[in-house]
């Protein structure tokens, strides 16, 4: 009865076609889009393998301080400069896959997309960071502050180096150079670390007496080669 | 809506790409004809926002092509474009959804219209990288149309299609062109004469020809031959 009568109905008070829907729809302004909602859109489409990357060195590191397994300390710091390395990859995967066309003509800028990317994977490398550095310190009965100094200055360096480097005609020609300069800060430090204990203990002092200095030194130039990065990134033929 | 061009150029160190082009489009599909090298592109890279002008202007509705305003009523459809290689269809097409700002819920039921339209839903869940370039060329149609243009610029847009995939291609840029304005570039004169109604011609970066080509100059194929041949 019910189906009948809202047949009756429908045949009676027939709904008209639209006119023009599509003409009124377009002119209905898109909503306003926070920066917070598109720094959240992008979390989604970093590569799995980075999160896969940052878990596994949170695993490694604190297990390994757990275990007091002496080589971590040298590991920590060559998985921390690699994090670096990643976050510049990440700033060129567009260019380097022929996005950068199609991003640049969508609501956002391109400059939004790299800087998005470039918080999320920068804010997940020192949450990484911020995570193992207690729990080692704690393990090797270090101080907490002096243990992350030692481990994030190579890890700016590395983000330094290979921001200034992407940027340089050589480094636009090559694709995976930030990735040698990983390589190349890695190899050092494993050097200093097996053959000259005492440039290494130089360090540890000088840390100690100027890392504050040095990492605020390190970061203003690591902001500033980012902002770089970020102009650049639009310039287009 | 009023796309103005005034005085547009791109001066790329000794050579002039595009010199002082002005034209006003409104709604309907206008073809954009020119040999290769002729300034196309560019022009239509200033017109989409990724290119900056050496000078000149380009507004749609008094909002300035720079701005994020413009861009929201814009699809863009380049002559080359990438993927990134873990991308299926869909999830391109809802990538640059997320990135035109569009509420995830629509922007789900919006690719999967488009999807259809281009004839890809059977392969929406298929990696690009294993499809060919005029499947290629169709999610990029999509990714255009994500957000409802008013104003759509595709470059070269029947390049790598089959004369079928072309037809259909030319009966949906027609029916956008009824609400949108739609600026294409390609080098294939019958594209033009099937549906645009207003056509542009550029050569060495210089509009020549503007307006709807009038049959009574001859046949609009022996004038492209004769001035580009």
């Amino acid at each position: 009865m019910k189906d009948d009568m809202e047949k009756l109905l429908s045949d009676a008070f027939y709904a008209p076609e639209p006119k023009n829907k599509q003409a009124f729809l377009k002119n209905i302004r898109p909503r306003e889009i926070s920066t917070f909602e598109m720094i959240l859109q992008q979390f989604s489409y970093i590569r799995f393998s980075v999160w896969l990357y940052v878990l596994g060195l949170i695993v490694v590191v604190v297990s390994g301080a757990l275990l007091q397994f002496e080589a971590i300390r040298i590991l920590f710091t060559i998985m921390m400069s690699f994090t670096a390395v990643i976050t510049v990859l990440e700033t060129r995967r567009s260019k380097k896959f022929g996005m950068s066309e199609l991003e640049m003509a969508t609501r956002y800028s391109l400059k939004s997309v790299v800087i998005a990317r470039m918080l999320i994977v920068g804010m997940v490398s020192l949450a990484a960071l911020f995570i193992s550095s207690p729990i080692m310190a704690i393990s090797f009965h270090e101080d907490v502050i002096i243990t992350t100094m030692r481990t994030m200055i190579p890890y700016l360096v590395t983000l330094f180096v290979s921001l200034r480097f992407e940027r340089s005609v050589l480094g636009k020609s090559t694709e995976y150079g930030s990735l040698v300069i990983g390589f190349a800060v890695s190899a050092a430090m494993i050097f200093f670390h097996t053959n000259c204990r005492e440039i290494i203990i130089g360090y540890i002092e000088m840390v100690e007496k100027w890392g504050v200095f040095i990492v605020v030194l390190l970061i203003a130039l690591t902001v500033s080669e980012q902002w770089k990065t970020v102009k650049n990134v639009e310039e287009f033929a | 809506m009023n796309l103005s061009v005034d005085r547009l150029s791109k001066q790329y160190k000794n050579k002039i790409a595009v010199d002082r082009i002005s034209f006003n489009l409104t709604d309907g599909v206008t073809g954009l004809l020119g040999a290769n090298g002729a300034g196309k592109t560019t022009l239509m890279r200033m017109m989409s926002g990724i290119l900056n002008p050496t000078s000149g202007s380009v507004t749609a509705d008094g909002i300035p092509v720079q701005t994020e305003e413009y861009r929201a009523l814009l699809g863009y459809l380049p002559q080359d474009f990438g993927y990134y290689p873990e991308f299926t269809a869909r999830e391109f097409v809802q990538y640059i959804a997320a990135l035109k700002g569009i509420e995830k819920k629509k922007a789900k039921r919006k690719t999967e219209e488009l999807l259809e339209t281009v004839g890809l839903s059977d392969v929406a869940n298929k990696k690009i990288k294993t499809f060919s370039g005029g499947m290629k060329q169709r999610v990029g149609i999509a990714q255009a149309l994500i957000n409802d243009p008013k104003i759509l610029i595709l470059d070269e847009p029947t390049a790598g299609l089959d004369p079928k995939e072309r037809v259909r291609f030319r009966n949906l840029i027609a029916e956008i062109g009824k609400t949108s304005i739609v600026l294409f570039s390609t080098h294939i004169v019958s594209d033009i004469e099937h549906i645009a109604g207003n056509l542009l011609m550029i050569r060495d970066g210089q509009l020549i020809y503007e307006g709807k080509w009038d049959n009574r100059k001859g046949d609009l194929e022996q004038f492209y031959m004769e001035e580009f041949g």
